[in-house]
């Protein structure tokens, strides 16, 4: 079954190459991207030659992975002096994997000599032999069925490694001893997962850990065997890989980043995950939300390595995704949580339940009982997440805990980022630190409308330390167009509730509702409708990601039993007024040589798109940083959306420098543009993709806006029905 | 630290022969995994340990034993302990190979011991999977060794070990107890 001469996991390779060679749109502008950066500089993108080889068969590209392996290789043996592979060994567990699959790709060309492919075959089994299958085989799945992605990128990594040559390539004993001993380690490690396929682990490592390791263990499992292990579901918990990549496709929300899920969260997601999935489904719908998100020119960083780019090439369905449809997915799953999606992706609301951790083992599983994340208009509104080590406002006063490390040291460390005050949940008589303390807990669903409304019972959590016989929570999306949160709980005596929520940080309050206004220019009205009072407080340094702050709201009620809900009424505080992506010029700035003035007179070297790197439309050369500049008719245009990535550049309007205030990593600034000019030039300095990473650059169309003032609903409530009025329409909503 | 090309050529196929030897089970296997033990290079020595946990078989132990009491002899470092990839001038060749390989020729003498099924290891079993001084993974490794033994002379350090700090030591007590326990 095994074919030494053919590609490990490249699939057909002639029906890759005319798939690339025929590609069109942006799909051709990233393969063109990819191809310039390994041609122009290897040592800084190792992970595209291979791939670029493998896509065209051309000898440059396998010298440039010449280069980079045998770097890579001649560094192997020092890098046991490293804290990372003696402490963390999984983190360069997994790129070595794909490294070694790379030079499988590479191997049978000319320019390697026989000594050159004995030492990088040597040095992977040595250095895959001594950090990773001793590390492996430390781990317990074997005998209690733990699992997660340490132990799967170790796995991963021994299978690879010893199949590659052990089996495939050559007979090293070594190499056969890894792969004999990892392959009954995989029925366990995705058997152990639960059947929803959410690995407990939180969203940021089911998507950039969890999802890149098991897509690539079916893959590689697939070929060895001959067998299916897509669709298998596996003993004890009946999880499957399709269902823990299926379950990984839904992490993306409609603002282009991944939720934040348990711990963690807010990043760049990975597209390899959408396209093994359309690859090995056949559904090539599955990577509609790289298209409608145009993130195509970001290159996250997965499984400790950069080449989510080079698996979405290799895995991108041959022909167009099916017209129509929806883009991101309503759904819901009894385990875990679900999600109401508009149709147009424009209203997003996720209300999860998934198993929590338990008293102080609450790390990354959190307590978040019905917690909601809220993404209106492509601009996150409610933040969760794990907090910065500066924050105190979480540090609750029965969270702490003495905890000894790998590095032999004791620490003391609060955990109540992880327990229900830290989350957008029902609070009780003000205990924020709230966790199971017997055994993890979870919620389940209740009732599941698609599209439109979803109910979670979570009594499990409250129950273990109150009276209480029901807490659910039912999230309504009403005509596409606003939500309301209503809370029905039923505890034998009174209580003080406060429905908590964390907003991003610009609050202001009139009357008894509130307004959340965003970065990105979106708006969004709380309106509670029932009596109650409302307590504000900022919070510095939480989340970790997007502004590092927030602001928690309580909206506070005594009661025993009935209802307790809010109107969320999000409004743009923007409408595109032009596309301005294209027609900008482009000066190379390898040396920081260039100031504004030069730069602003400076003959272009070419004139492009700012949706990404340059090498996506040219020969450019590879530079730290670059400057685009466009006349802009400002007509109209009040402010402009940039692409993502640009919260690190400068800019000038008419030579004048202007700031970016509030702009986030990873989403788009939004700019008020000030010039008197009818036509003024913008000029921008933007840090250019290095190092094969070039997540840290940008991606994204640019857009003229024009500010617009939303009118404010009126809320009226009669009983049972609520009517909610603006902008000339009428919504009701019977409970 | 080698670096030489030919020198990982000549280490790695020195490791192949130890996993081959392991592979046999033939009884002319074990002198050339025992004096695998004893190569200069200690990823030499680690494939021929688990060559020699492959094997299985009793005649191996005491030379496992031996290499555990040498391995003590060696300094333990920890993460507190780093000094980043350039290692002082000083060390000497010894000491660098320590520093590179911490706790791994224990943690496989140690699963190497729990293959071989001998109760003579139990002794030196039961002192490493508490001990604090050892990293997580001799610790895990020695619970595991343990529960494959299967002498109830191993559970009262079992029962402490089940109460570690660290998850895959505790979660390999448990299991090593049930093991004994039945």
């Amino acid at each position: 079954m095994t074919d030494a001469a053919k590609p490990f996991l490249a699939g057909d390779v002639g029906l890759l190459r005319r798939k690339l060679a025929g590609a069109e749109g942006p799909l051709a502008n990233l393969w063109s991207c990819v191809k310039r950066l390994a041609a122009a500089d290897p040592l800084k993108y190792p992970w595209f030659p291979a791939f670029c080889h493998l896509a065209t068969g051309e000898e440059v590209y396998a010298r440039g992975a010449r280069e980079c392996l045998l770097k890579l290789c001649n560094e192997m043996p020092a890098s046991n002096y490293n804290m990372g592979i003696q402490f963390h060994y999984w983190c360069a567990a997994f790129p070595a994997a794909r490294q070694a699959i790379m030079y499988d790709w590479v191997a049978d060309s000319p320019v390697f000599s026989d000594d050159d492919r004995r030492f990088i075959e040597s040095s992977f089994i040595r250095h895959v032999f001594v950090n990773f299958y001793t590390g492996l085989r430390v781990k317990p799945t074997l005998e209690t069925g733990a699992s997660d992605n340490q132990i799967l990128s170790c796995a991963f990594t021994c299978l690879v490694v010893g199949y590659l040559f052990g089996v495939k390539r050559a007979r090293h004993p070594l190499a056969r001893v890894m792969y004999e001993e990892s392959l009954p380690w995989f029925e366990p490690l995705i058997g152990n997962m639960p059947a929803s396929g959410y690995s407990l682990e939180g969203s940021t490592y089911m998507d950039v850990v969890v999802g890149p390791a098991v897509a690539l263990t079916c893959a590689a499992l697939e070929e060895m065997t001959g067998q299916d292990w897509f669709e298998r579901r596996l003993p004890p918990n009946g999880a499957s890989m399709r269902s823990m990549i299926e379950m990984i496709s839904r992490i993306w929300m409609p603002c282009g980043l991944y939720l934040p899920w348990d711990n963690h969260g807010y990043h760049e997601p990975a597209k390899m995950n959408l396209a093994f999935l359309a690859c090995r489904s056949g559904d090539a719908a599955c990577v509609r939300p790289i298209a409608a998100l145009d993130c195509w020119a970001v290159n996250p960083c997965v499984g400790w390595g950069w080449d989510d780019t080079i698996w979405t090439l290799l895995w991108w369905p041959d022909g167009p995704a099916p017209a129509g449809g929806r883009v991101f997915p309503t759904w819901a799953h009894d385990e875990v949580g679900g999600a109401l999606v508009s149709p147009d992706g424009s209203l997003y609301l996720m209300q999860m339940w998934d198993t929590s951790g338990v008293n102080d083992s609450v790390g990354r599983p959190h307590v978040n009982p019905n917690s909601l994340v809220i993404d209106c208009f492509g601009s996150p509104i409610t933040v969760d997440g794990n907090a910065m080590e500066s924050c105190s406002a979480l540090n609750f006063e029965d969270c702490w805990q003495d905890r000894q490390g790998m590095d032999f040291f004791a620490r003391r460390f609060n955990f109540g980022a992880g327990t229900l005050g830290a989350h957008n949940c029902i609070i009780v008589d003000g205990w924020e630190g709230l966790r199971p303390m017997k055994r993890p807990l979870r919620g389940s669903l209740v009732a599941f409308t698609p599209g439109r409304a979803i109910t979670g019972d979570v009594t499990p959590f409250y129950a273990e330390h109150y009276d209480a016989r029901s807490v659910r929570r039912t999230s309504r999306l009403v005509d596409d167009r606003f939500f309301v949160v209503s809370d029905a709980v039923d505890f034998a005596s009174e209580h003080t509730l406060a429905s908590r929520w964390y907003f991003r940080p610009l609050v202001s309050s009139a009357g008894e509702s509130i307004a959340v206004e965003t970065a990105e220019g979106v708006r969004l009205t709380v309106i509670p409708l029932d009596d109650c009072e409302t307590a504000i407080r900022p919070v510095e340094g939480f989340p970790s990601t997007l502004e590092k702050q927030c602001v928690q709201v309580d909206f506070i009620r005594r009661m025993s039993s009935g209802t307790f809900s809010l109107v969320l009424w999000p409004d743009k505080l923007y409408e595109a007024a032009a596309d301005v992506t294209d027609g900008w010029e482009f000066i190379p700035d390898d040396g920081e040589s260039l100031d504004a003035a030069a730069a602003a007179t400076r003959a272009p070297a070419m004139t492009l798109p700012i949706d990404g790197p340059p090498q996506q439309y040219g020969d450019v050369p590879v530079a730290a940083f670059g400057w685009y500049r466009r006349k802009l008719d400002m007509a109209g245009g009040a402010a402009i959306r940039l692409p993502r990535g640009f919260h690190k550049a400068r800019l000038w309007l008419d030579g004048d420098p202007l700031e970016l205030p509030g702009a986030v990593e990873s989403l788009p600034p939004v700019l008020k543009l000030c010039g008197t000019a009818r036509v003024a030039q913008l000029l921008i300095k933007v840090p250019l993709p290095s190092h094969g990473a070039y997540a840290e650059s940008f991606y994204g169309k640019a857009s003229l806006l024009r500010r617009v003032s939303p009118e404010s609903p009126k809320v009226v409530r009669a009983g049972r029905k609520i009517t909610v009025s603006a902008a000339g329409a009428t919504h009701e909503v019977e409970f | 630290m080698r670096t030489n090309p030919e020198d990982i050529c000549r280490i790695v196929s020195e490791m192949d022969r130890m996993a081959g030897l392991g592979f046999e089970a033939c009884p002319c296997s074990l002198g050339g995994l025992v004096a695998g033990l004893g190569h200069p290079a200690w990823e030499v020595k680690l494939a021929a340990v688990v060559g020699l946990g492959l094997r299985r078989g009793r005649a191996a132990v005491p030379h496992l034993l031996e290499l555990l009491r040498w391995e003590h002899t060696q300094p333990i470092y920890g993460q507190k302990d780093s000094v980043g990839q350039d290692l002082p001038k000083e060390w000497t060749e010894e000491q660098r190979a320590a520093y590179a390989r911490r706790w791994r020729l224990k943690s496989e003498i140690c699963f190497a011991l729990g293959n071989c099924g001998d109760a003579s290891a139990l002794d030196a079993l039961i002192l490493l999977c508490t001990d604090q001084k050892e990293d997580y993974n001799v610790r895990a490794a020695a619970c595991k060794a343990l529960g494959q033994l299967r002498d109830p002379r191993a559970l009262p350090a079992l029962r402490v070990a089940a109460g570690d700090w660290e998850f895959c030591t505790r979660a390999r007590a448990r299991w090593a107890m049930r093991q004994i326990e039945g």
